[in-house]
């Protein structure tokens, strides 16, 4: 019999979609730090992003058994993972108020970066220039930015996890580079 | 591949540094790059800004070390409240099928002593007659292998002329849980599902928790009392008495599953 660790992520998925908790166990080990990237890198909490965490590998279990293979785990994990982060986030009484577009935004926000002295500061400062040039990225080109610097997920992933074409993706990135570059060009200048 | 041109390298740099490149064209960027100063230096620029933007992007800190311990937990709350229904849906199914079974076996039971009854012999009366009773078909008799083949062979085999009868999966699956009921089951259940090997089968085992021993499987089912026992055989019918597996030609198998309190 084959072992788990040898077997495909979808073969791995029919298996959890007829009960194999074994096999889903699995799944877990290889994408519990990517799941948990997702949702940090929306919530910046360690404990929301836990409970985030497990509510997406629970709907991953749940729709296990209509899998029909032609899904990617990965790509299909992000969606959940993401959509498991921003469900905590309007949960946050804090945030009840924002709007799915303003609870978008803070899901990609970073936390700024106090200057320090010397060459700390000044990388500090690049920094800092490079996310507020991510931040004014149109949100289109800043996920595709954010997925494959900061979850490391192949063109392919991407564009399954967003159902856009790869055509798609690497445009999207080539724009928000060429713009990154051009504001990086901008603040070497000051 | 070749040889790139500066502006064909340069289109290629970003996903180069990427590595979403094929080897053949990673190789013939290498090349390039060996030998033009300038397209090297624009290739050192962009992975720097890759590096800016992933450092400015941060790291993520590891999970917590209980986390996947904390998801399994949930996933088998969440399978075990699932087996718990399917187990009350099979009981209510196999309720269900037993009555409607007991209907289908008594219309083909009139079915088979038409003849009797239009023939001299139900003019004798011998068709609920003296004792006025009539008795299910031995399941044996009902639902036979060697009966389903439109072969006129047995006593009582789903009627070979009535071809719409005989093709009806509805049919068969109910004959096949009067059948388990003949032999003193509880209920059956039949399962479609694909296996393209042993290994298949060997992967269904584990995912009811069970062992494979080279032959079969069995499953315990731990709500009351209830025990599930599935056998696989070695061919269509080879063991009447017992639950088997039978497949087709496109690999798709069919489990019968044959519950007993």
């Amino acid at each position: 019999m084959k072992k788990y660790g040898s077997l495909t992520d979808r073969e791995l998925y029919v298996l959890s979609g007829r009960g194999d908790e074994l096999a889903f166990s699995e799944l877990v080990t290889r994408y519990r730090s990517f799941s948990y990237g997702v949702a940090y890198s929306v919530l910046r909490s360690p404990e929301d992003a836990a409970d985030a965490v497990q509510d997406a590998f629970l709907r991953l279990w749940r729709s296990a058994p209509r899998h029909r293979g032609e899904c990617e785990v990965k790509s299909w994990l992000y969606t959940l993972s993401k959509t498991a982060a921003l469900d905590v986030l309007r949960s946050r009484s804090a945030h009840a108020a924002l709007s799915v577009d303003e609870i978008s935004e803070a899901g990609a926000d970073l936390p700024d970066v106090s200057p320090l002295p010397d060459e700390e500061a000044e990388r500090r400062e690049t920094i800092n220039e490079v996310r507020a040039a991510i931040q004014r990225l149109p949100e289109p080109q800043r996920e595709v930015v954010v997925m494959r610097e900061l979850h490391d997920m192949s063109y392919s992933e991407i564009a399954k996890a967003l159902n856009i074409d790869i055509g798609t993706v690497k445009s999207r990135l080539s724009r928000a580079r060429a713009a990154l570059a051009e504001a990086l060009r901008r603040a070497a200048g000051k | 591949m070749k040889k790139l041109s500066c502006g064909t390298a340069a289109d290629l740099f970003d996903e180069y540094i990427d590595k979403e490149t094929p080897p053949e064209t990673s190789k013939a960027i290498e090349e390039h790059i060996a030998g033009c100063p300038a397209c090297r230096a624009e290739l050192e620029r962009r992975a720097a800004l890759h590096g800016a933007v992933s450092g400015a992007l941060g790291d993520i800190p590891s999970p917590p070390p209980e986390l996947h311990g904390r998801i399994m937990a949930a996933v088998h709350a969440e399978a075990s409240s699932r087996k718990r229904r399917m187990a009350s849906f099979y009981r209510s199914l196999a309720a269900a099928a037993a009555a409607l079974a007991l209907f289908v076996g008594i219309g083909a039971f009139a079915f088979l002593m038409r003849p009797m009854m239009t023939g001299d012999a139900a003019q004798e009366g011998n068709m609920g007659g003296e004792g006025g009773e009539v008795q299910a078909p031995d399941a044996d008799a009902f639902y036979h292998p060697e009966n389903n083949d439109g072969a006129a062979g047995g006593a009582a085999g789903v009627p070979a002329e009535d071809e719409a009868l005989e093709d009806s999966d509805a049919v068969g699956e109910y004959a096949e849980l009067f059948y388990a009921y003949g032999k003193g089951y509880d209920g059956a259940h039949i399962i479609a599902v694909r296996a393209d090997s042993s290994d298949d089968i060997k992967a269904l085992a584990a995912s009811f928790g069970a062992a494979f021993d080279g032959r079969g499987f069995v499953v315990p089912y731990t709500e009351e009392n209830e025990t599930a026992i599935l056998v696989w055989g070695d061919g269509p019918y080879a063991d009447a008495d017992k639950p088997y597996i039978y497949g087709d030609a496109d690999g798709a198998i069919c489990i019968i599953v044959y519950v007993k309190k």
